[in-house]
């Protein structure tokens, strides 16, 4: 269903709208998981296109990307809560 | 082919506004039931592709497994009881609707019918629609994340 390709573009859309607007680091890294799933979405589609299995393995690579970006999220936000604040420039005061 | 149609685009209106409310919710902890619908409603998306068993995994790594590891850490911010109880009810009312609608719906893979929604037999569940087997795996997960929000309610914190 080519229909898949649009819902694929408009979430891109919509994280990346995020990633650009958003003050916010959480908020930007769920961003970032919306644009992983846009390329799951659209992983999907190209698979039925193909009607083969090639596609599957980038799409386990992208999750094992976004189980990662969340792993950061939460250590992120368990550092930043402290302060209660999670301005984006509090990434400089990060350090490793 | 229309019926399909019709839910394609109720999935795709469900994983749009869920996205959107990301960046509308004033919580974080609201955010994240965002995020987790909105996984939910792009692994319905992926039935639409006919891949239904990346569905199911999409279903269990991302919405049972980070979901609820980010809603079991949010849910030590403090002032979200209230929120956490509205999220709840808001989860389980989806679940439930969504529970009905697809288990009442007979629709096969090629759209024809194979069975008569909640008179279908445990037996015939292997000749059934991936959307039944669908729901049947996300039951679980949604049971877990209301559990969790639950107990968040009821006891105040968690952990």
């Amino acid at each position: 269903m080519i229909l898949l390709l649009y819902l694929s573009a408009a979430l891109l859309g919509i994280g990346v709208a995020g990633v650009i607007s958003s003050r916010n680091i959480i908020i930007t890294i769920f961003s970032i998981e919306l644009m992983l799933l846009s390329s799951i979405v659209m992983l999907a589609y190209g698979m039925e296109y193909k009607q083969g299995a090639a596609g599957a393995e980038m799409i386990l690579a992208i999750w094992a990307v976004a189980a990662l970006d969340v792993i950061v999220l939460v250590a992120l936000y368990l550092i930043l809560k402290p302060a209660g604040s999670f301005e984006i420039k509090r990434f400089s005061e990060l350090k490793g | 082919m229309l019926v399909e149609l019709t839910m394609f685009f109720a999935v795709g209106l469900f994983t749009l506004g869920s996205a959107f409310l990301i960046y509308v919710s004033k919580s974080i902890m609201r955010s994240a039931i965002s995020l987790a619908l909105t996984f939910f409603g792009a692994s319905l998306a992926l039935l639409f592709a006919n891949q239904s068993i990346l569905a199911l995994l999409q279903l269990l790594i991302l919405v049972g497994g980070l979901s609820t590891y980010m809603i079991i850490a949010f849910s030590f911010e403090k002032g979200s009881k209230r929120n956490a109880s509205l999220a709840y009810f808001s989860v389980l009312a989806i679940v439930v609707i969504l529970s009905f609608i697809l288990m009442l719906l007979p629709i096969g893979e090629s759209g024809t019918p194979v069975h008569n929604g909640f008179l279908m037999s445990f037996e015939s569940l292997e000749e059934s629609s991936p959307y039944i087997l669908y729901i049947i795996a996300f039951l679980p997960f949604a049971g877990a994340i209301g559990s969790i929000l639950l107990i968040k309610r009821l006891v105040g914190k968690i952990l």
